[in-house]
């Protein structure tokens, strides 16, 4: 089936100037900051946001508005807003978009947000390799400020917050949430023990939502359009629109964005199919971390439930394709040589498990394995998996995912490398 | 175009920074906060962490040099080691390697006779090579992101192009 691009969040970018703040103006922009902060109150603009029912777009798909709703009622601490633009998730690249192309979008969603939660100051997170997205919203926060709708006392309201950016400096925990705090902070990013959640004891020590760059973007939506209006896009599990970020082997590797609950092989035909007129192996349909899906299991929609159903998980929206030939054990060199590399190694099954993961598919990939090498892997992952609390993040279920679907799904393919002692693809 | 500014001698912040380190210091509740993006500056200027300015900084944040050290070291685009006049990142993560991104990695290291792994400097100080995980610039795979310059579905015979678009441009 041909589908059509549903464009809110991308609004507009094909346009030169999509970036600036007039073109922004021109199309209603920051028109919901203006109704929040002068026709509601901060309670009514989280009570909206709840029904929308926005989940999260970094991968957990979280509520917002429910987990707006952590924060403490009593409280003398300042309370932050952190937006997360660390995007390091293999094959994604969304939040980019969003922010070199809209981001007064994003920032007039900090913004609502900001209010909505009683904090005076925002930071965003761009990860260090990112510096025309940092560039673009440093550039885009001067123009709010000098139109007043950012800084103190914005549109005459008494309101006053203050959004900065904050530049990574490259690793991929720093997107896990903790991690990312620990960095704003100055430190190295491990991640921390959670609970105290970041919504009770987050930036500074003091009270901090994070969300997603690509979340709080559909905040202005919701807030003028109104939740209903956002209810009527995308499925009843997963309201909205998403970025599916297509890459690897397919025609139109890009950007593109649909209602929640398009059919993943109708999003892979949109970007023009497997390139070169090639078979379809595999997909991963979340980012690096989703388990992989063979070319029978992507008649699936894409929304949170759907894809959970289907054994893989929405995730990031990374949607990469595989053609007929991708080596599995490479590719998952491939993945394992990331995850190792990307363990903050403060937990012993990440730090030693993804290590050992990688030694063995190494071993497997160069034709030294042996069966018992096969089901070694798999065994592996299943104990840094830490799923039963064994780990401090979610870094190490990620770098299992691949792992387990990869040798369960092609476990064929593994045993060739043993038994012919090469790759049988000729890689 | 080497200047003086290049140079790294010891006094904290350097006079030519001053003012825009107070300024990212000024954006948070506590100094240390400002001390990645202050490194990124840093790496930015003197195309690594000068050992020298690693005292001053920990006294101007507040902290320990120590803890300055391990940050440093935490972070991939931090450096103490020099780098090349022009510092490409080369990424190898699973969409880039897809579309060809080993042989991307091998031209470049082939044209200037350095390897990544090794993180080695061409003899002239003017290119560095590394390789990277996923830039989110994977539409774009194979990519190359060099002087804050993305370079995108980059092919070996594309490499050479690049590595004169980047002299070109001085540093
Ligand atoms: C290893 C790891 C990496 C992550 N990377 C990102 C990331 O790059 N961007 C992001 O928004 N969330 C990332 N997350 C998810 C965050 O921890 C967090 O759930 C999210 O930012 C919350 O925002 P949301 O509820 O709006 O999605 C990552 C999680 C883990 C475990
Ligand atoms: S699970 Fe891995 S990445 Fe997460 S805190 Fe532990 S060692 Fe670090
Ligand atoms: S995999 Fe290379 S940019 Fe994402």
């Amino acid at each position: 089936m041909s589908i059509t691009e549903r464009r809110i969040l991308l609004h507009g970018i094909d346009r030169e100037d999509s970036a600036a703040i007039d073109t922004y103006l021109a199309d209603g922009g920051y028109r919901a900051l203006e109704k929040a902060l002068k026709e509601m109150q901060p309670s009514e603009v989280v009570a909206e946001v709840a029904k929308a029912r926005i989940r999260g777009r970094g991968g957990a798909g979280f509520e917002a508005g429910r987990k707006w709703g952590f924060l403490p009622k009593q409280n003398e601490k300042p309370v932050y807003l952190t937006c997360n633009g660390d995007e390091s998730e293999p094959g994604t690249f969304k939040d980019r978009h969003i922010m070199e192309r809209r981001p007064h979008l994003l920032l007039e969603g900090c913004l609502i947000t900001c209010y909505a939660i009683g904090a005076r100051t925002g930071y965003i997170y761009v990860r260090g390799e990112f510096p025309h997205a940092q560039a673009a919203l440093e550039k885009a926060i001067e123009e709010a400020r000098e139109r007043g709708y950012l800084g103190g006392d914005i549109l005459g309201t008494g309101v006053s917050i203050d959004l900065f950016v904050h530049t990574g400096a490259g690793a991929y925990v720093c997107g896990e949430e903790t991690g990312m705090l620990s960095s704003i902070e100055g430190n190295r990013g491990n991640p921390r023990l959670k609970p105290p959640f970041p919504a009770v004891e987050g930036l500074f020590r003091c009270p901090t939502i994070v969300n997603n760059v690509e979340t709080l973007s559909n905040v202005p939506f919701v807030i003028r359009e109104g939740a209903e209006e956002f209810l009527k896009l995308g499925t009843e599990d997963t309201p909205g629109t998403r970025i599916f970020c297509v890459s690897g082997h397919v025609e139109r590797p890009g950007a593109y964005e649909f209602e929640c609950g398009v059919n993943l092989k109708d999003v892979i035909e949109y970007a023009g199919g497997v390139w070169k007129g090639r078979k379809l192996k595999a997909v991963i349909p979340g980012g690096l971390s989703a388990h992989v899906l063979l070319p029978d299991e992507i008649d699936v929609a894409c929304d949170f439930g759907s894809l959970a159903r289907a054994g893989t998980i929405m995730g990031s929206c990374g949607v990469m394709v595989l053609d007929e030939t991708v080596c599995m054990v490479r590719a998952l060199q491939n993945a394992l040589e990331f995850f190792s590399h990307e363990s903050c190694g403060q937990c012993t099954p990440c730090r030693e498990g993804t290590d050992w993961a990688r030694k063995v598919v190494t071993r497997i990939e160069a034709g030294k394995g042996t069966e018992a090498d096969v089901d070694k892997l798999y065994e592996i992952a299943d104990n840094y998996e830490g799923m039963g609390g064994k780990t401090i993040c979610a870094l190490a279920d990620a770098a299992a995912w691949p792992v387990k679907s990869y040798v369960t799904k092609f476990r064929e393919e593994f045993l060739m490398h043993v038994r012919q002692g090469r790759c049988p693809l000729g890689g | 175009m080497e200047t003086k500014m290049g140079e790294a001698n010891g006094a904290f912040p350097p006079e030519h920074l001053r003012e825009r380190f107070d300024a990212i210091v000024a954006r948070y509740p506590r100094r240390t906060a400002a001390l990645i993006p202050i490194l990124m500056a840093i790496q930015e200027e003197y195309r690594h962490i000068p050992r020298e300015h690693i005292e001053g900084l920990a006294e101007y944040l507040g902290c320990t040099p120590a803890h300055v050290l391990g940050v440093i070291t935490f972070y991939t685009m931090l450096s103490q080691r020099k780098r090349g006049r022009h510092h490409l990142y080369v990424c190898k993560t699973l969409s880039c390697h897809l579309r060809g991104a080993g042989e991307v990695l091998r031209a470049l290291e082939e044209k200037l006779g350095i390897r990544a792994d090794r993180g080695e400097v061409t003899p002239d100080g003017e290119f560095s090579l590394e390789t990277a995980e996923c830039l989110g610039l994977c539409e774009q795979a194979p990519c190359i992101l060099a002087d804050g310059i993305r370079f995108g579905d980059v092919t070996p015979e594309t490499v050479g192009r690049i590595i004169d678009e980047l002299k070109s441009r001085g540093a």
